[in-house]
């Protein structure tokens, strides 16, 4: 009788836990996590429901949040809306070309800032900024860079006798106008987390293969890449997400001219922006959302792809 | 082969870190450079590696001069002070790596698989590391790590091998049994190799000649036991020996040592009347009747026990057998063995025969 009522007052109670660690168990707990469990079911877990049930609806009203009829009808409207695929398409350019290309010369620029003695925090400050930068103001410069008649882009080609290109309204070449900026815009940061992962490397491995008789192209496949492999791999995952979620770069380099189009007749328009574009310009917030549980599934079937490829290639050590 | 060093210098901006050096690691031995930190002895390691750039003088391996030669070509083998093994990499490819960058000497070609294999297997046999070959570096405790470190070095057969400090990370039981280990496989191998030690005890234990650097300068190159017996300073003789060798002022009259308040030593001397250092070896105190001193401590040590007493304001230390227990308190005679005790200049600390 009196030990339980010991108990009681203490507040928390022992158990043992699977692999017979000692738990604890007490309400207080709860106290402890609640500011960031509010945080999250504000503003990710509801909106992530809300979603998914505004996404079902056939006809939805914003204003109201009531809506009719249930069914996969936006679902089935959105998966035959060709702008959706044209979204999916640019999407897909963006990360099977752009991505590879800015983790390759973000690398490169890395490596070359890593093995450099004098400024090398010059350099690493210089190559840094653009991330601080807003990527609207970057968007301006950009597309005063592409400029058809104006544009520095199109004078430096036309020195090696390049015809004017028309970057930004060509319905063609749009989408090679935001992959130039994507992989512009996307450097800086990973550079920084390159130097990171390049630092963290012990130098004394660099002169145990100077002494092991490494050519320097050796060093850097066999050692300091697979080194770098959690680095990379790290990379990767933010950025095919990042990548994949692409809308400010579209937004700041189209938008301003084209009123609400990204580029002529939405040619640059990207999964992010469609979302974006049903909600504010169409008024469709049925479609937005069902686009939205599309997108999530693609990134999440797009995660598991990458677990699988992490076991075989990255070296935890 | 024979390595030799001919006026080497390194600078770094203003600091002379290794001071025209002069000196010859000879063919086949096992020699320690020994010496404080700060005294030039890793910095003259990693200038006969070819890591680090000369900035006078030469080195010769053999006929060859390599002073300006990169490490590649140097054909050396280095176990760094913390291994530097390749953290992804299995034990096997650690020590097979080399041999995957050089040209097998015997066919002038690339070495085939079959060979890496061979000659893997034999340097983990010779290190006793065999049992690990797929573990990676971090699954092993520090003293396989360094097997590997040295498995990897040898692998190709260097004609040199360097240690940079190479049990410094080791634990006290661990160190003694790899300072033997090293050992054996020295004379296994019969290569030439440069030992790196700040450790006197370490250099004294394995080493076939020992050279003694202090701020970049060498001191004394010699045999252990030479080294020991017959220092040519107060430096080299204040490095080694445990407990440390004690000094006191003395005068010499006529053959007679005497402290300064004329206080006769039990010792003879055939020096030309003068002040001079005595430096006492701890173990040149027997029980006599020449001296009576009072025990200020006494500590037990198990097979002896080392006494400290106080002669003419100086802090003595004497080593006594174990057969008669002392305490602190105690009045003890001794005599002196004067081949255990040296002379020293009084200003510049060096050795007077």
């Amino acid at each position: 009788m009196m030990g339980t009522e010991k108990k009681k007052k203490k507040g928390y109670k022992l158990t043992t836990g699977p692999n017979r660690e000692l738990l604890v168990k007490s309400p207080k707990a709860w106290l402890y996590i609640l500011p960031p469990l509010i945080v999250f079911l504000a503003f990710v877990f509801y909106p992530m429901l809300s979603v998914l049930r505004t996404a079902f609806y056939e006809k939805y009203v914003y204003i109201t949040s009531t809506g009719t009829g249930f069914g996969l009808a936006s679902f089935q409207h959105v998966l035959k809306d060709k702008t959706f695929w044209l979204a999916c398409k640019n999407t897909g350019i963006l990360i099977l070309v752009a991505l590879p290309v800015t983790v390759i010369l973000s690398l490169s620029i890395a490596l070359k800032i890593n093995s450099i003695k004098r400024l090398q925090g010059f350099f690493q400050t210089l190559f840094f900024t653009p991330y601080v930068t807003s990527t609207v103001a970057i968007g301006t410069v950009f597309y005063t860079l592409f400029h058809s008649q104006h544009g520095y882009i199109n004078y430096f080609l036309s020195l090696f006798g390049v015809d004017t290109i028309n970057w930004l309204t060509d319905s063609n070449t749009v989408i090679w106008a935001l992959c130039i900026f994507c992989i512009w815009n996307g450097l800086a940061f990973k550079i920084v987390l390159f130097l990171a992962g390049l630092q963290k490397i012990d130098k004394q491995v660099y002169k145990a293969a100077k002494i092991d008789c490494a050519k320097p192209g050796k060093t850097l496949f066999k050692i300091t890449l697979p080194l770098l492999s959690p680095t990379m791999w790290m990379v990767v995952i933010v950025s095919v997400i990042y990548v994949a979620r692409t809308y400010n770069e579209v937004f700041s380099l189209f938008t301003s001219v084209n009123a609400n189009t990204a580029g002529p007749g939405n040619s640059a328009i990207t999964i992010a922006y469609y979302i974006y574009y049903c909600f504010f310009v169409r008024n469709q917030v049925n479609y937005a959302a069902a686009a939205a549980v599309l997108f999530l599934l693609v990134i999440m079937a797009l995660t598991i792809l990458q677990r699988v490829i992490s076991r075989k290639f990255v070296h935890y050590y | 082969m024979e390595i030799t060093l001919k006026n080497l210098t390194k600078k770094f901006d203003d600091y002379v870190a290794v001071d025209n050096l002069n000196l010859t690691f000879q063919d086949g031995e096992l020699t320690g450079l020994l010496g404080p930190s700060g005294c030039g002895k890793s910095t003259t390691l990693y200038m006969l590696a070819g890591l680090e750039n000369v900035t006078e003088g030469e080195i010769w391996f053999g006929d060859q001069d390599v002073t300006t030669a990169t490490p590649e070509v140097r054909n050396i083998g280095l176990v760094f002070q913390n291994y530097a093994l390749y953290p992804h990499m299995t034990v096997a490819d650690n020590i097979a790596f080399p041999l995957t960058n050089i040209k097998n000497p015997q066919t002038g070609k690339r070495f085939s698989r079959e060979e890496i294999r061979e000659e893997v297997m034999k340097a983990a046999k010779l290190v006793q590391i065999d049992e690990y070959m797929n573990r990676k570096p971090g699954q092993l405790s520090g003293g396989q790590q360094q097997r590997v470190a040295i498995a990897r070095a040898l692998v190709k057969k260097p004609k040199v091998l360097l240690l940079d400090e190479p049990l410094s990370n080791l634990d006290a039981r661990l160190r003694m049994e790899m300072r033997q280990e090293i050992r054996r496989i020295q004379q296994e191998t019969k290569i030439t190799t440069v030992f790196v030690t700040h450790d006197q005890e370490e250099a004294m234990s394995i080493t076939d000649r020992i050279v003694l650097m202090k701020r970049g300068v060498v001191q004394q190159i010699a045999p252990a036991h030479e080294m020991y017996m017959d220092p040519c300073n107060e430096f080299v003789a204040s490095f080694l020996g445990n407990p440390v060798i004690s000094y006191v002022d003395v005068t010499v009259h006529g053959g007679k040592v005497m402290l300064k308040d004329d206080q006769p030593m039990p010792l003879t001397a055939s020096l030309p009347d003068g002040s001079y250092h005595l430096g006492i070896r701890p173990e040149a105190w027997i029980r006599g009747d020449g001296l009576t001193v009072t025990l200020h401590t006494v500590e037990q040590r198990g097979q002896d026990q080392v006494v400290e007493f106080e002669l003419d304001g100086r802090r003595i230390k004497a080593l006594v057998d174990a057969a008669s227990v002392l305490s602190a308190g105690d009045q003890v005679s001794f005599n002196l063995r004067d081949n255990r005790c040296c002379f020293f200049d009084a200003e510049t600390g060096e050795r007077i025969k």
